[in-house]
């Protein structure tokens, strides 16, 4: 089984690739752009979020401060 | 269980959103009146002016530059200075200047006035250019950085226009006969009909930056540009290869 930050580098990586080809799609007019744009946004976003809720605490200890 | 539920989830809402796009476009080719306001709307801001052969023709802005290699003239060959829509494209965005040194250039300056000779007159003279094609000479003024007077061939004579950027507005006086001001557009149109692989004689710079403005001209793709924007500039990299 993978460990939880091997699947978010995995994730990363696989959301990268599918922007890239969502953006050469787009330019090229094809409308499967949106799907594959879609999917590689929230790839790659569950990272910031994974950092979010992982550090949630210090976080709000920062901002008390 | 967690990770496919989220999947399944993701993936109907994709399905919904690629229906409800076919669906809006769908809509707008069946009904007519909205067809026809989109099309006049594109024929006035995107339609312009050539002289072409001493003969005047109206012609799509993404064809202009197959019109100058033919030494075609921006605006009527008539009245050069009516068409606004041309004339404020080139006061905004063209004014790119190369040094031309030129032997010739007292010529134009034969018939013109002791006070615009004395702002403009010089022996160097810029190119003016239009789409990467020079379709005239510019001289800058020595008075004022942000005054150009630019000369282009009309096929019967020249055009003489002094250019003048101010603040909120372009003017453009021509010599010959009255002057217009254009207002400056300070936000400039994306349009996703602008994307597109590298034609013809484009080169790899001006093609990605093509590509870079305009990828921001519907929702999804600004959130990508935003996102992660490093992907975005690989794919438009690879496709303007």
């Amino acid at each position: 089984m993978l460990s939880n930050k091997l699947m978010l580098l995995f994730g990363f990586f696989l959301g990268t690739s599918l922007i890239i080809v969502g953006s050469i799609l787009k330019i090229y007019g094809s409308n499967f752009s949106v799907t594959f744009l879609i999917i590689g946004l929230a790839l790659c976003i569950k990272i910031p979020i994974y950092f979010l809720i992982k550090y949630r605490k210090s976080i709000f200890e920062f901002f008390r401060k | 269980m967690k990770k496919l539920i989220y999947y399944v989830s993701l993936g109907m809402l994709l399905i919904t959103f690629n229906s409800c796009e076919k669906e809006s476009l769908n809509v707008s080719s069946n009904s007519a009146p909205n067809k026809e306001v989109s099309s006049s709307k594109l024929s006035n801001d995107d339609n312009g002016n050539l002289c072409h052969n001493g003969v005047t023709i109206n012609v799509n802005k993404h064809s202009i530059k197959s019109h100058m290699s033919h030494d075609d003239i921006v605006g009527s060959c008539e009245e050069p200075l009516k068409d606004d829509f041309w004339f404020s494209k080139i006061g905004l965005s063209s004014v790119i200047r190369n040094k031309d040194n030129s032997q010739y250039t007292n010529l134009f300056f034969m018939d013109m006035e002791n006070s615009i000779r004395e702002e403009f007159e010089s022996i160097t003279s810029d190119e003016y250019l239009f789409h990467n094609k020079k379709i005239g000479f510019a001289f800058q003024s020595k008075l004022d950085s942000k005054r150009v007077l630019v000369i282009t061939p009309n096929g019967k004579g020249f055009n003489e226009v002094i250019i003048t950027e101010g603040n909120t507005n372009i003017e453009l006086r021509n010599l010959k006969e009255d002057f217009i001001i254009i207002p400056k557009d300070s936000s400039p149109v994306l349009r996703c009909s602008d994307l597109g692989p590298r034609s013809g004689d484009e080169t790899f710079g001006d093609c990605f930056s093509r590509n870079w403005n305009n990828f921001c001209c519907d929702f999804i793709g600004c959130a990508a540009q935003i996102g992660s924007g490093h992907a975005v500039a690989v794919g438009i990299g690879l496709a303007c290869l």
